[in-house]
This record gives structure tokens, sequence and C-alpha cells, in this order.
């Protein structure tokens, strides 16, 4: 069939809200990993997870961007926008399921999984669309990123087979809006998020105006999270991109070998400085685990609470911050520093007398997660803005 | 990956005697601070050969190895300065934990710098790669006009050689070069001056909830002083640490922050986050340190580095008076005195250590300058602490250290009598003066028998409710204030020690005793309990008047190789050259003659660029250099 998925508007919005669920889904995976390392171990493994983690960040506020600049803001407190852990995310012909888990040789495997570039099966069936295929257990996928405007029957390969989608979509609908004489470009400027408020997280961002940037927006988002790799063909620099970066997948690889790619390494083998990923200096959290879990325990049940009410309200900033409020993400950095603060109480504490599980943040976002704080943790950060 | 790991590469001590034989070094600058760290990005950029020793080792320029310094903070029981930096006894350092309480007519050589008294000086520095940049607190303040001259204003200290009006531009450089935030139309006060149209690189840091809370207190108390009304207004420091860009930099230009060092999978530091331990080290390198300009003086390609390698004698020809070459010591490893001995000579030597580590180099060279003045004048920034609750809480420990502060003492007539003070506000609470918070959970366990969770809300309730003011009093220049050496005191590779002379005059105890009386309006207005005391036992204690107080060192060490108008008044020239021996620079806060009430950083920053400019101008009148053939040849081979 090969025939093009996005058609209207539309249908460009749906694949865009979409794709910010998408690059949020891995944050709260990547983020408690990252906070079950026991403080001041795991050097290396830290910089890197937090490297990955960071990136999806401006993944998301590009893709955000993108959105706006078509005249329509994101929003990310939409019913299910936050996955009921464990999740699907779209890899190939082996699926998976993604957890919220501690940092352990098992889920350093789900990162390498959720990240690993993959090529679409030579024999994909001819029935679907570019970067589709029909998967038999395609129910089981909760995303709306996944299938293609809500297929019942067919979802993406790659996540990069889904941007070239929106890609494709961007070009036939601005065309489409030439030869009327007009654009889908219409958002105001004053709703891109910019460098101004957004730093030190996983490179520039770009500001979006047009096809041009548009493009060079989700090409971004693209590169960096699969580089130009593609496993299986042991060949020299394969691993960085075009700004000499390495991709998500072999960033997560150097944690497996203990060593650090240089330019010039093969996959298979890595020849920069070696260093130490200690599994033992981890916090043993339950996997995926629920507030009903903690129903024994009123002070961790509060502190799981807690984080969740705080997570909810840290996505309203993010959503303020995605309509016009970008100062807003100044005072967002505090509220970081907080969900690190409540994440910790969990995770630094075992559940019941069994020593060797520990809390977690359950990531429960609802109704009712928005309020249930305690209000003396909800002081507000000081910030002000200077333009 | 391996660029994270090294981000500059290093040269053998073999590989840099080579060059140097082969005459490839245009400069060899002793010290990788920010004076060193300057004039190498600045004459490598320009495409001259630079060799640059560090008496530390390399470790701080990895982002593995930065990240080692924070873990030694958190884990070590003292926060001192010092703190994260391991001991190096080969390149040792002072630490104010080492200072105590002097006996009439006794030397302490407990610590690196031995102690000669009367007043013990509990001021550091930082021998890591990266100078004290790494510890220092990042406040950025420009002088004010009126502190070049003094003397001849004031008939105390000494007159800088050139003006404010000299240094603008040089200081724009230095505002550049380190990234500065801060809004140009809140610093223009008491003849401050900016260029039309100036902007800083960052828009200013914003106001703690702390400095507002006092500010609403105090701003406006009216002061007499010598004839002349001084009125109080909270205002925001300038700082050294990225905030948001300023668009309208440079024309329009705008501005670029510098992150993390070596950070390349670990992007960080593109703003401060608030973190409240920029001193002794800023766990995101948003706050700015010298390995950001050595950094990208390596990327040119024409920077050597050799880490462990201390020098130990700077040689002067006698026919020419000349500096001929340095010697210097190099180490394998800290924890051995085992090093070996080896020679540098280039066009232009330039000492960049600090003004203790340039003064000690020079005499323990048998240099004390035809002027006699090498070591003299040494010059600090006298603290005064005044500690006190309020009634309400203020958000205390929320960073970074220092946001605001009060400028309404710096200036005015009074200086012909007593020593003009700026006030910082310290977000971090009472740590400077009672080692709060550590030793708040002693006193709230030990005598109050609180633990648990009410030992959690007491100490919630105690912090936040704390606020310190630290007064930075000036310190005139003075010959008895001094740096020594004597072959009795010596480090573990045989290098000769510093030796302090230290004391306060009664021009400096004065401004103290007058900072002391505004603190008591100042709590009495915030309707805050004073809780200063100045123990007799303390080892910075002194009597002014019949009245007790206690000095801290300001870690602004300064004039030991002063900067004048001949050879006789001092020991550099304006261009921060050697009277005696014009192929030397003696770089840094040494060369001030006064440091008025701003810390010395941004001044003797832009006094580098303007140095760099006069060397630049100097080694372009050399002939291109022919390199035979073979001499290229081994140069490579060795390389």
């Amino acid at each position: 069939m090969n025939e093009r998925i996005i058609n209207t508007i539309d249908d460009l919005y749906q694949m865009l809200d979409a794709a910010i669920q998408l690059e949020h889904a891995t944050i709260p995976p990547y983020l408690t990993a990252l906070y079950s390392i026991h403080p001041e171990t795991n050097l290396e493994a830290t910089a890197v997870i937090r490297a990955v983690l960071v990136e999806e960040m401006l993944h998301m506020t590009l893709s955000a961007n993108v959105l706006n600049a078509l005249g329509r803001h994101p929003n990310v407190l939409s019913e299910g926008f936050m996955p009921s852990f464990p999740t699907y995310l779209p890899d190939g012909e082996r699926d998976f399921q993604v957890s919220i888990a501690a940092f352990t040789p098992e889920t350093l495997e789900t990162f390498l999984n959720i990240e690993r570039p993959s090529k679409p099966p030579k024999n994909t069936s001819s029935t679907c669309p570019n970067g589709c295929i029909a998967r038999a257990n395609h129910a089981r996928f909760h995303l709306d990123a996944i299938k293609p405007l809500k297929s019942p029957t067919y979802s993406f390969y790659s996540i990069g087979d889904f941007y070239d989608a929106i890609i494709e979509g961007i070009k036939f609908l601005e065309a489409q809006a030439r030869e009327c004489g007009e654009t889908i470009f219409i958002g105001d400027l004053k709703y891109q998020v910019s460098n101004k408020y957004y730093y030190s997280g996983g490179g520039e961002v770009i500001e979006v105006t047009d096809e041009k940037s548009a493009i060079a927006a989700l090409n971004l988002i693209k590169e960096q999270g699969e580089g130009k790799a593609e496993l299986g063909e042991d060949t020299e620099n394969q691993e960085f991109d075009s700004e000499g970066e390495l991709s998500h997948y072999y960033r997560f690889k150097q944690l497996q070998f203990g060593r650090y790619y240089q330019k010039g390494d093969r996959p298979s083998n890595p020849t920069g400085a070696k260093f130490e990923v200690d599994f033992s200096k981890v916090y043993p959290i339950k996997t995926n685990p629920k507030l009903s879990d903690f129903a024994e325990n009123p002070t961790l049940l509060k502190a799981a609470k807690d984080f969740n009410h705080s997570y909810h309200e840290f996505l309203g900033i993010i959503n303020d911050a995605f309509s016009g409020h970008q100062n807003l993400l100044l005072g967002a950095v505090c509220d970081m520093f907080r969900l690190k603060e409540f994440a910790s109480q969990l995770i630094r504490n075992p559940i019941s007398i069994e020593p060797n599980i520990h809390a977690g943040p359950t990531f429960e976002i609802d109704a009712s997660s928005r309020d249930s704080l305690n209000d003396k943790v909800g002081q507000t950060c000081v910030h002000k803005e200077r333009a | 990956m391996s660029e994270s790991n090294s981000t500059i590469e290093q040269v053998t001590p073999e590989q840099a005697i080579q060059n140097s034989n082969d005459g490839k070094y245009d400069a060899v600058i002793v010290g990788s601070g920010i004076s060193g760290a300057i004039a190498a990005k600045e004459l490598t950029s320009r495409g001259y050969q630079v060799l640059v020793l560090e008496a530390a080792p390399a470790k701080s320029l990895s982002y593995d190895g930065f990240k080692e310094y924070v873990s030694n903070y958190y884990v070590n029981a003292s926060k001192d300065n010092n703190a994260p930096y391991p001991d190096n006894p080969n390149a040792p350092m002072p630490r104010s934990t080492d200072v105590r309480k002097l006996c009439l007519g006794q030397m302490d050589t407990q610590g690196y710098m031995v102690q000669n008294g009367p007043l013990a000086l509990d001021s550091t520095y930082t021998r890591v790669t990266g100078g004290t940049t790494m510890h220092w607190e990042a406040k950025i303040l420009r002088m004010l006009p009126d502190d070049f001259k003094i003397k001849t204003h004031y008939g105390v200290g000494l007159d800088w050689p050139i003006s404010y009006d000299d240094l603008m531009p040089f200081y724009r450089m230095a505002e550049r070069e380190i990234g500065v935030s801060a809004n140009v139309e809140e610093q223009g006060f008491y003849g401050l001056k900016y260029e039309p149209g100036y902007v800083y690189p960052m828009h200013g840091l914003p106001a703690s909830y702390l400095d507002q809370v006092v500010g609403k207190g105090i701003d406006g108390a009216e002061f007499e002083l010598a004839g002349e009304v001084h009125t109080v207004k909270v205002r925001p420091f300038p700082q050294g640490r990225n905030g948001i860009p300023n668009a309208d930099y440079q024309n329009g230009a705008g501005f670029n922050p510098v992150g993390a060092v070596g950070a390349v999978q670990s992007e960080q530091g593109g703003r401060c986050q608030g973190n409240n331990n920029c001193v002794p080290i800023c766990p995101v390198q948003a706050k700015y340190d010298a390995r950001k300009t050595l950094y990208s003086a390596a990327q040119t390609g024409n920077l050597d580095f050799l880490p462990q390698t201390v020098a130990s004698k700077v040689f002067v020809d006698g026919c020419t008076d000349q500096v001929s070459h340095i010697e210097f010591k190099h180490y394998t490893k800290p924890s051995s005195p085992e090093h070996t001995t080896g020679n540098i000579t280039a066009k232009t030597f330039i000492l960049a250590t600090n003004a203790v580590e340039n003064a000690r180099l020079m005499l323990a060279s048998d240099l004390p300058s035809s002027s006699g003045l090498m070591g003299k004048n040494l010059m600090d920034h006298t603290y005064l602490l005044a500690w006190g609750l309020l009634p309400e809480a203020a958000g205390t420990m929320r960073g970074t250290k220092c946001t605001s502060g009060i400028a309404d003492f710096r200036y005015g007539q009074s200086r012909a009598k007593q020593a003009p003070f700026g006030v910082d506000i310290h977000n971090d609470g009472w740590g400077w003066a009672t080692g709060s918070p550590f030793s708040d959970i002693e006193e709230l366990v030990d005598t109050e028998n609180k633990f648990g969770k009410a030992l959690r809300q007491s100490t919630v309730e105690r912090i936040s409710n704390q606020l310190l003011f630290a007064y930075m009093v000036e310190q005139p220049a003075d010959e008895s204030n001094r740096i020594t050496v004597d072959p009795e005191y010596t480090d573990a590779l045989g290098n000769m020690r510093p030796i302090v002379n230290y004391n306060l005059s009664d021009y400096s105890k004065a401004g103290i005793a007058y900072a002391r009386e505004t603190s008591k309006v100042f709590f009495q207005r915030l309707g805050a309990q004073d809780f200063s005391s100045y123990s007799l036992l303390d080892y910075g204690s002194f009597n002014y008047q019949g009245e007790s107080y206690y000095f801290r060192g300001g870690n602004h060490f300064s004039g030991t190789h002063v900067m004048g108008t001949s050879a006789k008044n001092s020991v550099v020239n304006e261009y921060q050259q050697s009277w005696d021996h014009s192929n030397l620079y003696l770089i840094g806060s040494g060369s001030m003659p006064s440091i008025g009430t701003s810390n010395t950083t941004l001044t003797l920053a832009a006094l580098c660029f303007k140095t760099t400019e006069h060397i630049l101008a100097h080694l372009s009148s050399y002939p291109v250099n022919v390199v035979a053939d073979d001499a290229f040849k081994l140069a490579k081979g060795a390389r």
C-alpha cells in the first residue's frame, strides 16, 4: 500500500501530541534508574543516563515547538498521557516492556532495547503504510505514538519511522497550503520555547517558524536518539552523529563494556578509558511499584502520593511553559530538585520489614494525584523573571 | 568517550625540555589559574607557542576527575575552602583548618604557610589545575574609580600608576571571559561608570528571598559619617556564574554561556541552579573557573601543558639582566617526593601563580627586586562577621552563596580616618561564623535532646531564619605585612614555604569597629536577635578601644609585587613587567597597589588582558624564526 499516514492538519496535530507523549514516556524509567544509584557512586553510569534523559527532555520540547508553530498548544495533562507501567514501546520484531525499576543489568538491557536503532525487516507486509508493520500483539501497545492515528491493525516499526511520517506530513500539508498562498505555520512566535529559558538540556532548542526549522527540529530528535548507526555492520565511526555525539544506544552500550568509545572505534570494541559499573551500589527498588504496595506503610504512602502530586503539578508547569509562559521553566528547576527529594525518600527506604525491597515513585498520575499533597511541602520556589 | 577524560593533551617533561631547547616557546607561563589561563588563551589564539607549567596534577581537566572533587567535598567532614582538593605535599596549599591562635613571639609552622604573626591569617588559595577559581565565590565587582588614588585622596596606602578609565576596556574583556551576569543599571553607583550602551554578557541573577527580606528592613537607613550621609540600599552583586544570556550583548551578537569542562556526554553548567556550595566547588560548573579558559587555549593547538611540575627557581643572566631560564621539579605522584629536575627557556616568562607564590618563588630565587619590595605590602580583605536570627523564616540556604549586599560604606571622606567596607548578605546562614548547619545539629542534639522528627523540624526552623552579614573591609598597603622565605621551612620537594607576617592597623580596626556598629542597627531594624560574639580564644581575636572582635581572612592576597611608576617604588610597571628583568612578567593581584572594597579577581583579570596586549606587541617585534630542517624533525619526533 505504502501510502502517506498524515493527510490532514488534524492528523498532524494528533501525531505531534503522540510524539510529546512518546518522548515523555521514557523519562520515568530513566529518572528512576538514575535516582536508584547510590549517591557519589557509579559516576560514569550516572553521567550517561543523565545525558540521555536530558536529551529526551529536549525532544519533548522540540516536538512542542513544532506543534505550537502550527498554532496549537500541547496538553501534557490529557487523559492517558502518562503510561501505566510496565508499558510497551516500539522495538522492531521483538517487543519488550519498559518498567519503573532500579538500575540493574536487566534495566540496562531494556534501555538498550528502547534506544536500539532498527532496520525494518525486508519482508514488511505491503498492506501497511510507510514505516509500519502489523504486529500480532498490536492490542497491547498503549501509547498513541505507536499506532498511527490510532490504527487498530498496524504500528510503527521504530521511533525514526514515526518521525519520518511526521516530516512527510508536514511537507505534504505545507505544499498543499502554499498552493492556496497559505501556510500551516500560523503559530505565534511567543509560544516558542527558546534558549533563553531552555538550557543544559541535551543541546540547543530550535525555535520553529516554518517548514525548514520544523524539519530541522524533528531531524535533531531522530539523530540524537538513534544516531546514524545501523547495528550488525561492524564498521568504523558509526556510533557518532554528525556533531560527533554518540547516539543513545551506544552511550548505554558503554555501560555494558565498562569502557568509553572514542572516534574510530568499532561498536564491538570500544577503546576509550575504562571505568567500573557497580550494580551493587544501587537501591533495590520494587519493580513497577504501585500506591497499593504501600498500604501498610503510611509514611511511604504519603511520600509516594507527594511525589505523584508534585509530578502532576510539574506537568502543569510544563503545560503552561508550552503555552506562552516559558519563564516558568526558571522555577521548574527548583521543582525538579523537589521531585528528586521525594523520589529519594521512597527509594532509600525498604517497603516492609523485608530489607531487600525498597519503595519507589509510582508515577500514577491521574485526577486523584492532584489533591493529595499535604500543603506543608508545597512551598513555592522563589524566582523572579528578569527579562 | 576519551575526549571527556582528557580535555587537554599533556606533554612530558622530556618533550617540554626538547621543545624548549629547540626554541619553540614564545612564552612559558607558571600556573594555570585565571591569570595564567587568560595569558595562555590570549597568546595561543594569536598563534604564539606557549608552555604552561602547573604544580598540581591535571585531574580536574576531566569530567570524572572533577566529579571526584565534588564527591570529596560531600564526604569530607570539614567543608572549608580546600575540602574538595586532596593534600599534595609536593605542591601544598594553606588551609584555614591549619590556623591556630598564635602565642606572642612564636611562629606556627604547622600549616603550609608559616605564620609569623602577630595575627594569624586564615586566608587560603587552591593549588590545583584552574587555581583558586576552583573554590572562589565568583562575586565579581569592579573597583571604584576612587580606589585607584587612595594615597592622593585620603593619604592612605598606595596609588595606582593607572586609573579606572585606563582599565575600562580591559574590565569589559574580563567580564566577557568570565561570563558575568549582572544588570548594568543596578551597578552604576559611587563613580562606577560604563561605556554608553554597555550591557553585561548575561542578565543579573535574581535576588534571593532573604535579600528581599533584608532590603525591606534596612533600605533607607541613614548613617552620618565624616559629615556625609550614607543611605543604605541592598543591591545585587555581579556574578561570575551563568545566567540568562543578554541578547543585547555586543550590539545584539548575544552571549553563549560556557558550561562544564569535559562534559561531552553530560552537558551541564549552562545556568546556575542555586546549589549553595559555590565555595568550595560548584557541582554543575555553572560558576566560572579558569579551566574553561585553559580549555579554549588548548583548542588552538598552540598550548603545551605540563602538570605536576613545580617551578623551583628563576635564573637571571648576569650580563643582560634577562631571565635565562626557569628550573622546575616534576614529580610522578603526589604521595612521593621523588622528582626530576629540568630547565625551560622561552622568549617571555610569565609568573602567574598568585600573590603569595609569585613572591615566594622570586624570593627563593634570591630575586628580591631592586626596590626591595618583593613580598612586601601584602594585603587582604579583612572580614568581620555579624550574625543574627530573623523573626521569620527567610529561606536561608537557598543558593547561590551571596546574591546581594550593601555598597554604601565603600566610598566617602571617612576613608581618610577609617577603612571603608562592603557588606555581603550570606544566603548560606551562619556557616562561616559558627559552622552551621552542622553545629546547629550538634547543639539541638546535645543541649536540647532533640531527635527524629522534632530534630528535623527544629533544624529547618533554626536555619531558615539565619542571617549573616560579612563585612569586607579594605586593607591598605603596609610594607610590614609581608611574605618572606627561610631555608629552614621547606615542602616535600625542598621548595621554600611562604612565611607570612600579618597585622591589622588602627585604620583597619576603626573600619571594623564601625562595621560592627552598623550591624547592630541592621539587626535592630530587622527585629533580629543578635547572636554575634567574638571569643578572645579565637585565632583572629583582637581588641580595639576596649571591645573584642575577631577577623577572618578574605583569600584576596595581593600587593606582593606591587606596580608603580619607577623601579624605586615598585616591582613591576603598569604592564606587570618586572622593572629589573624586561622579559619577566609577574601577573595577578600581587601587582595591585590597593584593592578597595572589591573582590580582586575581576581587576586582576582585567590587568591580565592589559598585560597580554603589551606582551603581544613585544612578541610581534621578534623576527620570525627559521627553524633548521633537522631541528624541526627532531622536535617533531619528540612530540
